[in-house]
């Protein structure tokens, strides 16, 4: 047997015959099965303790204020956290325009126009042709030109048409 | 007869005649209830609130429990309530004013010494190894009735027991 298998056999109530054989033989087995008896006597002489305190003598207040402060935080805590979170919301009246049913009457028929005022009203309407007005020049001034028997001298002559002639 | 007497009637037409009986039960197991509930829970506070609790569902269930032989069921409620109040709470290791261990010198000043340190282990052990520990080890109830209590089978109790012991050991080693 192992050493490994012994100490899991040691842990156990009743470890086997193999595994006491070899706390025999192994100082390390050996000391750890002392180790685990030391244990197992230790937690059987807690058993025999007996605590001295006393739970009924003195039964521990609940403290029922807690519950009930806890129950108040709570309560402004609730009532607080949507006005935090909360977005404003603004209600539109819905609004419905009422309609007053009013009976329509059909259009009184139109008055027959005779046949020649329809014929005039055709004529007025039609666009007519744009008439081109003669534009006005302004009045040149009338030149004549007289030769002399002097190639070197001309003469011109300048008419004006409003304010007569002018000799240059 | 006023709407609280109507309301309580059955409840103390069952309680006044068994008093004596749930009395002389307390006086018989209230220190055995105590001691497994401060061993796994490892705080007297703790420890008297369980026991407390304990003998508070043995008055209203007096009369389906074995008067005879009360013990599995003060176990199996004491592990209960120690477990919820576990959930709760991570047990924590306080001292503790003990009545006086047995006298002797060296060998007496070593097992207090142990005792402290595996009281310390305790609250290191998964709770269902602690309770399979202390029912077995502290309390010193067969595996079999153990496992009842635990409503577990037989292997797995001493499978948790090993482990316990294991840890436990490792423990005491590397602090002593």
């Amino acid at each position: 047997m192992t050493c490994q298998e012994c100490r899991i056999e040691l842990f156990e109530d009743t470890p086997g015959r193999d595994a006491l054989v070899h706390v025999g033989e192994c100082e390390d087995c050996r000391e750890l099965a002392r180790e685990i008896h030391a244990n197992a006597e230790a937690l059987a002489a807690l058993r025999g303790e007996e605590l001295v305190a006393n739970p009924f003598v003195h039964p521990r207040q609940r403290r029922p204020w807690i519950w009930g402060l806890a129950a108040a935080a709570a309560l402004v805590f609730g009532i607080s956290l949507p006005r935090m979170f909360r977005t404003e919301v603004i209600v539109v009246p819905n609004v419905i325009p009422q309609v007053q049913e009013v009976s329509v009457e059909p259009p009184a028929p139109a008055p027959e126009i005779p046949k020649r005022a329809q014929a005039v009203l055709r004529a007025k309407a039609r666009p007519r042709p744009a008439v081109a007005l003669p534009v006005e020049e302004p009045a040149q001034p009338l030149m004549v030109k007289m030769l002399t028997s002097d190639p070197d001298v001309v003469i011109y002559w300048l008419i004006d048409p409003v304010e007569g002639e002018k000799a240059i | 007869m006023s709407t609280g007497d109507l309301v309580l009637a059955p409840f103390r037409s069952e309680t006044l005649d068994d008093r004596p009986s749930f009395e002389a039960l307390m006086a018989a197991h209230q220190q055995r209830v105590l001691r497994t509930a401060y061993r796994l829970l490892g705080r007297v506070e703790d420890a008297q609130d369980v026991t407390q609790e304990v003998f508070l569902r043995l008055l209203q269930h007096l009369h389906h429990v074995d008067a005879d032989d009360p013990k599995a069921w003060l176990y199996r409620v004491t592990v209960n309530v120690c477990n919820d109040h576990y959930r709760r709470r991570r047990p924590v290791v306080e001292a503790v004013d003990l009545a006086d261990p047995a006298p002797g010198p060296q060998h007496a000043l070593e097992l207090e010494d142990r005792k402290q340190l595996l009281t310390q282990g305790l609250a290191t052990l998964p709770e269902r190894e602690r309770t399979a520990v202390v029912l077995r080890d502290i309390e010193g109830l067969p595996t079999r009735e153990v496992a009842g209590i635990l409503g577990v089978e037989e292997v797995t109790v001493r499978s948790q027991i090993s482990k316990a012991r294991m840890r436990l050991a490792e423990y005491v080693r590397t602090r002593k």
